[in-house]
C-alpha cells in the first residue's frame, strides 16, 4: 500500500459539537489530494490532527505505517532537562537531608547529594518507562512530526512579523549547527559557514517564489499573497515528504494562484505529497490528483475530480448547482 | 566631589543594571518571557556570591549563616564567586522555568512574581541561612586590602594596568567602531594615535582585536612606567587626555554636522532646564520653591511639545534636541558651575583643584585644597587611584564580557529561534523545533546574568539583606528594557544610563528642601519614574534605541 497517511476511524470532539467523526481514509504518496467540503466540516481538524496539534480522541493517525503517536515522543535534548532537573532536586534534598537531618559531615553530605541525584535521575527514567508502556498514555510534540517529514501551513498564515521575510525562511531548516548555544559561542566558523549556506538557499527560495524584492521587509508589512508564498517556501525549506496545505491560495490574485498551483505541481512531480485544503473549486479541481470530500465530520465521497463534480451527494452538500 | 568621581559612582550602578538587564532582555526581549521575578536570581547571585567569600561562621556572635568559603584557598576569591553566583542562578532559573515556562505571558509573568517574593521570604525568614532578617555583611570586596596603593609595588602597579587596560580598551574600541563608517579627519587621528597604529594593520577578528592589543600594550607600559618612576599622575594625566580626546571626536561626529538652529534649540532647552531649577537655591520659601520650579519645568515642557507640533524639523530630531540639551545641562552643571562658585568666593585654590579633578580624571587628588595646588604639579602631590575607579574597571569589564557573550548568543541560529518564539511558538513547533528546550535555555542565560548583576551588587554594596530581593528591582530592570528598546542589547546600558542619571540629579535636587521633606522628595521619585515609564511607553514603546536589528555575519560575499 503506497498511502503515506492514512486515517482509522479518526474522531475529535470539542465539548458537545464532534468536529471529526470516525473518518477514515488515506493520502496516497506523490500525489496532490484535495480536502474540500462546506464550512464546518472538519477540514481544518483534520489538518490539525494529521500535523499533530490536536491529538484524536478515537482512532488513529499513521504516517509511513507508524502511529503518529509514536512518533510524537519527547527529544533526548527534553529527557536530558528533565532528568537533570529531576537530578539536582534529588542531589539538593539528598544533601541537606545528609547535612542537616542526619548530620553526616561534609564527606557524607557528598556523599547523600551524590546518592539523592542518582535517586532523582533514576526515578525520572524509571517513570518514563512506565509511562510508555501504559496504553492511555499520549505525547504530544507536534515538532516531531515536522523533523519525520510531515509539515502544515496555517490557514491564516502565521508569518513571523518582527522578523524579515529572508529570517523566516532562514529559520525553517532543521538541525542548524547555531541552534546549539554552545556552538553558537565555541564553533563561530562552521556556524557561520553553514550561515551563509542556509542564506542562500532562502534567496533562491525567494526568488522561485519571485518575492525577492522584500527579502529585508519585515514579514508583518508583506501582503496576504506575500505572506502565502512566504508560509509555503517555509515548509519548503524543510524539504518534508508530505506538505499540509491550509487555503493556499486564499487571497491570492489569479497570476500568482497560477505560478503557485504550477510550483506544487513541478514539487508533486518531484516527489513531494501534498493535501491541500482549499474553498478555490477551479484551483483544487485542477491541481488535485483525488478528492476527499468531507461532510459533518465524516468523508463523504472520494475519487478523482471529474467524478466529483458530477457527484449528486457533493452537490447537494458542497458545490450547489453546478 | 568631582565630577569625576561622580561619574565614577554613576558607572558603577549602570554597569550593575546593565548587566541585570541584559538577563531580562534575553528572557523578554528575545524570548517572550516576562519574568516579573527577574530579581529572584539576582538576590539568589547575590548571596551565592556573598557566602563564597564570607569567612567561616564563628559560632557564639550574632550573627548566623550556613557556610563561609572565604577562608579556603583559591575558592574562596572573587572570580570563583562570581562564577558560583551564575551558575547558581542559572541552575535556579532553570528548575523554576520547567514546571511555569508553559503558562501563558501575563500567567507566567504573575507566576514568577510569586517565586521571587517566596525567595526573597525565605531569606528574611530562613535565620540559619543567611542571617536573616538581619544584614549579611563581613566580607570585602577583591583586592581591596592592596588599596591605598603604593606605586613601586609590582601588585599595586599591576592594580592600576588593570584599571588602564579596560580604560584604554573601552576607548579605543568607541573611536574605532565607527572609524569605518565615517572616515572623518579628527577621529581617524584620535584612532590612530589611540592604537599606537594598529588600526592601519588588519588584524583577525577586527577592532575588538586590534582595541585590545593597543590597550594591552598601553597597560604593559604603563605598568613599567610606573615601577621605574612611581609616575601615577603621567599615566592618570595620558589616559585622561585620551578619554577627553575620544569624547570630543564622538561628539563632534554626532553632533557637529547638525543644523545650527537644532544646536541652538537643544542648547536653549538645556539652558531653560537650568533657568527652571533656579528657585530652588534661590526662593525664599518653600513654596516658592515648589511652584517656581515646577511651574518653569512645565512652561519648558509646554514649549518643547509646541515647537515639536509645530516645526518639522523640531519633530525630526525631538531626541537630539533632548540629547543636546542634556549634555549642555551636565556641562554647565558638572564643570562649569563647580568653577564659578569657588571663583566668586575668590578661592582660585579651589578653581585650581576641581579643573585638575576634571580635567585628569583617571586619579584622584588628595591633600590640602589650597592655592598650594596650583604648585602641586612640581612640587609633591598626592595622587591616588581610588578603589571605586578600580571597581568599575572590574564592573565594565564583566559587563562587556556580558555583552560579547550574549550578542554571540543572539545573533545566531539560536537567537533566531527564540526571536521566532516570540512571534509565534506554533509556527516554531511546526518547523520542527522544540521551544520548550530554547525558553529553558533563555531562562538560564537571562537568570545567570541577573546572578552575576547580584555577585557584583554583593561586592558593590558590601552588606545583603533581603531588600536586595524587593520586586522594585526587576520592575526596574524591566523599565531599562524598554527606555533602551526591547531585545536590543547596547539599549540596556542607555536604559540603566537614562534611569540612573535621573536618580542621580533627582536624589541632587532633594538637598536644597528641608530635611524633613527630603524623605517625601525622595519617595516622590517612583512616582515621577511610573510616569516616566507610561510616557516611553505611549510616545516611543520601541524604546530609544528601537528594536534589536539582527544581520548575523551571514552576508554572502558579492564576489
Amino acid at each position: 500500500m503506497s498511502d503515506i497517511l492514512e486515517l482509522d476511524g479518526v474522531t475529535k470532539r470539542f465539548g458537545g459539537i464532534t468536529a471529526v467523526d470516525g473518518a477514515t481514509f488515506g493520502i496516497e504518496a506523490g500525489t496532490i489530494t484535495g480536502l474540500i467540503g462546506p464550512n464546518g466540516a472538519g477540514k481544518t481538524t483534520t489538518f490539525n490532527l494529521i500535523s499533530g496539534f490536536y491529538e484524536p480522541d478515537e482512532g488513529t493517525i499513521y504516517y509511513d505505517g507508524t502511529d503518529l503517536q509514536e512518533l510524537m515522543v519527547p527529544s533526548r535534548t527534553e529527557h536530558l532537562i528533565w532528568g537533570s532537573a529531576a537530578g539536582i532536586t534529588g542531589g539538593v534534598i539528598g544533601g541537606a537531608a545528609g547535612i542537616g537531618v542526619l548530620s553526616l559531615g561534609a564527606l557524607g553530605g557528598v556523599g547523600t547529594t551524590i546518592t539523592g541525584a542518582g535517586v532523582g535521575a533514576g526515578v525520572y527514567a524509571g517513570q518514563h518507562r512506565l509511562a510508555q508502556t501504559r496504553p492511555d498514555h499520549t505525547n504530544s510534540r507536534p515538532y516531531q512530526l515536522a523533523r519525520a517529514g510531515l509539515v502544515r501551513t496555517f490557514q491564516i498564515t502565521r508569518e513571523l512579523s518582527e522578523m524579515t521575510a529572508r529570517e523566516n525562511l532562514m529559520l525553517a531548516p532543521l538541525d542548524q549547527t547555531g541552534e546549539h548555544l554552545l556552538n553558537a559561542w565555541f564553533r563561530r566558523d562552521a556556524v557561520t559557514t553553514e550561515e551563509q549556506a542556509v542564506r542562500r538557499r532562502a534567496d533562491e527560495m525567494l526568488e522561485t517564489l519571485e518575492i525577492d524584492h522584500v527579502a529585508e521587509e519585515p514579514a508583518g508589512n508583506l501582503s496576504g499573497g506575500q505572506r502565502k508564498l512566504l508560509e509555503l517556501g517555509r515548509v519548503l525549506m524543510l524539504e518534508p515528504q508530505v506538505i499540509l496545505l491550509d487555503e493556499p491560495v486564499a487571497g491570492v490574485n489569479p497570476t500568482l494562484t497560477q505560478k503557485l498551483t504550477d510550483r506544487i505541481e513541478t514539487l508533486r512531480d518531484e516527489g513531494y505529497t501534498f493535501c491541500i485544503v482549499e474553498h478555490d473549486m477551479d484551483v483544487i479541481m485542477s491541481l488535485s490528483d483525488r478528492i476527499i470530500v468531507m461532510n459533518e465530520g465524516q468523508k463523504l465521497v472520494e475519487g478523482p475530480p471529474d467524478v466529483i463534480r458530477e457527484d449528486e451527494r457533493v452537490i447537494d452538500a458542497y458545490l450547489g448547482v453546478a | 566631589m568631582a565630577a569625576a568621581d561622580i561619574l565614577v559612582s554613576f558607572l558603577l550602578l549602570v554597569a550593575i543594571y546593565s548587566i541585570l538587564s541584559f538577563g531580562l532582555n534575553i528572557k523578554f526581549g528575545h524570548a517572550g518571557l516576562l519574568d516579573f521575578g527577574h530579581v529572584a536570581f539576582f538576590l539568589v547571585g547575590a548571596y551565592a556570591a556573598a557566602l563564597v567569600v564570607i569567612p567561616p561562621d564563628t559560632p557564639g556572635d550574632f550573627t548566623r549563616y550556613v557556610i563561609g568559603l572565604g577562608d579556603v584557598p583559591v575558592v574562596g576569591t572573587w572570580l570563583i564567586a562570581v562564577v558560583v553566583a551564575a551558575v547558581v542562578a542559572g541552575v535556579i532559573g532553570g528548575l523554576v522555568a520547567l514546571p511555569t515556562i508553559r503558562l501563558r505571558e501575563d500567567y507566567l509573568a504573575i507566576t514568577l512574581l510569586g517565586v521571587s517574593v517566596i525567595f526573597q521570604r525565605v531569606i528574611q525568614s530562613e535565620s540559619w541561612l543567611a542571617n536573616g532578617p538581619d544584614a549579611l555583611r563581613g566580607y570585602s570586596p577583591p583586592l581591596q586590602d592592596l588599596f591605598p596603593l603604593e606605586m613601586g609595588l609590582v601588585s599595586d602597579a599591576l592594580v592600576v594596568g588593570i584599571v588602564v587596560f579596560v580604560v584604554w580598551g573601552v576607548l579605543s574600541t568607541v573611536v574605532l567602531i565607527q572609524s569605518r563608517r565615517s572616515q572623518g579627519g579628527s577621529r581617524t587621528i584620535v584612532a590612530r594615535l589611540g592604537t599606537l597604529g594598529l588600526d592601519r594593520i588588519a588584524l583577525p577578528g577586527g577592532r575588538t582585536t586590534t582595541a585590545l592589543l593597543a590597550a594591552g600594550m598601553v597597560a604593559l607600559a604603563s605598568v613599567g612606567l610606573l615601577l621605574a618612576t612611581g609616575g601615577l599622575l603621567i599615566v592618570g594625566a595620558v589616559v585622561s587626555v585620551y578619554g577627553w580626546a575620544v569624547l570630543f571626536v564622538e561628539l563632534y561626529q554626532r553632533y557637529g554636522g547638525l543644523p545650527r538652529r537644532t544646536l541652538a534649540a537643544g542648547t536653549a532647552l538645556g539652558t531653560g532646564l537650568l533657568v527652571a531649577l533656579l528657585p530652588l537655591p534661590l526662593a525664599g520659601s518653600l513654596w516658592l520653591q515648589v511652584v517656581g520650579t515646577l511651574g518653569l519645568l512645565a512652561g519648558l515642557i509646554g514649549v518643547y511639545y509646541h515647537s515639536l507640533q509645530r516645526a518639522d524639523w523640531a519633530r525630526e530630531a525631538k531626541l537630539t534636541l533632548v540629547a543636546i540639551g542634556g549634555l549642555w545641562f551636565v556641562g554647565i552643571w558638572y564643570f562649569l558651575l563647580p568653577v564659578l562658585g569657588p571663583l566668586g568666593d575668590g578661592d582660585l585654590g579651589g578653581v585650581i583643584a576641581t579643573l585638575l579633578a576634571n580635567l585628569v580624571w583617571f586619579v584622584q587628588f588628595g591633600g590640602d585644597v589650597g592655592v598650594s595646588y596650583a604648585i602641586a604639579l612640581v612640587g609633591d602631590v598626592t595622587v591616588k587611584l581610588g578603589y571605586a575607579r578600580f571597581q568599575l574597571a572590574l564592573f565594565v569589564a564583566v559587563m562587556l564580557a556580558a555583552y560579547v557573550v550574549l550578542e554571540s548568543a543572539v545573533n545566531s541560529p539560536f537567537g533566531r529561534v527564540l526571536r521566532a518564539i516570540r512571534n509565534d511558538e506554533a509556527v516554531v513547533q511546526s518547523l520542527g523545533k522544540n521551544p520548550f528546550v530554547y525558553k529553558t535555555q533563555a531562562m538560564i542565560i537571562g537568570s545567570a546574568l541577573a546572578g552575576v548583576a547580584g555577585a557584583l551588587w554583593a561586592m558593590y554594596s558590601q552588606g545583603l539583606t533581603f531588600r536586595t530581593g524587593e520586586p522594585r528591582i526587576t520592575f526596574i530592570a524591566l523599565l531599562i528594557v524598554f527606555i533602551g528598546g526591547l531585545g536590543n542589547n547596547r539599549g540596556m546600558v542607555l536604559g540603566a544610563a537614562v534611569f540612573w542619571a535621573f536618580q542621580q540629579a533627582t536624589s541632587q535636587l532633594a538637598g536644597y528642601f528641608p530635611t524633613g521633606l527630603r524623605e517625601n522628595v525622595l519617595a516622590f521619585r517612583l512616582v515621577v519614574i511610573g510616569v516616566l515609564f507610561l510616557l516611553i511607553l505611549y510616545y516611543r514603546p520601541e524604546g530609544l534605541l528601537g528594536r534589536g536589528r539582527y544581520e548575523a555575519d551571514t552576508e554572502v560575499d558579492s564576489s
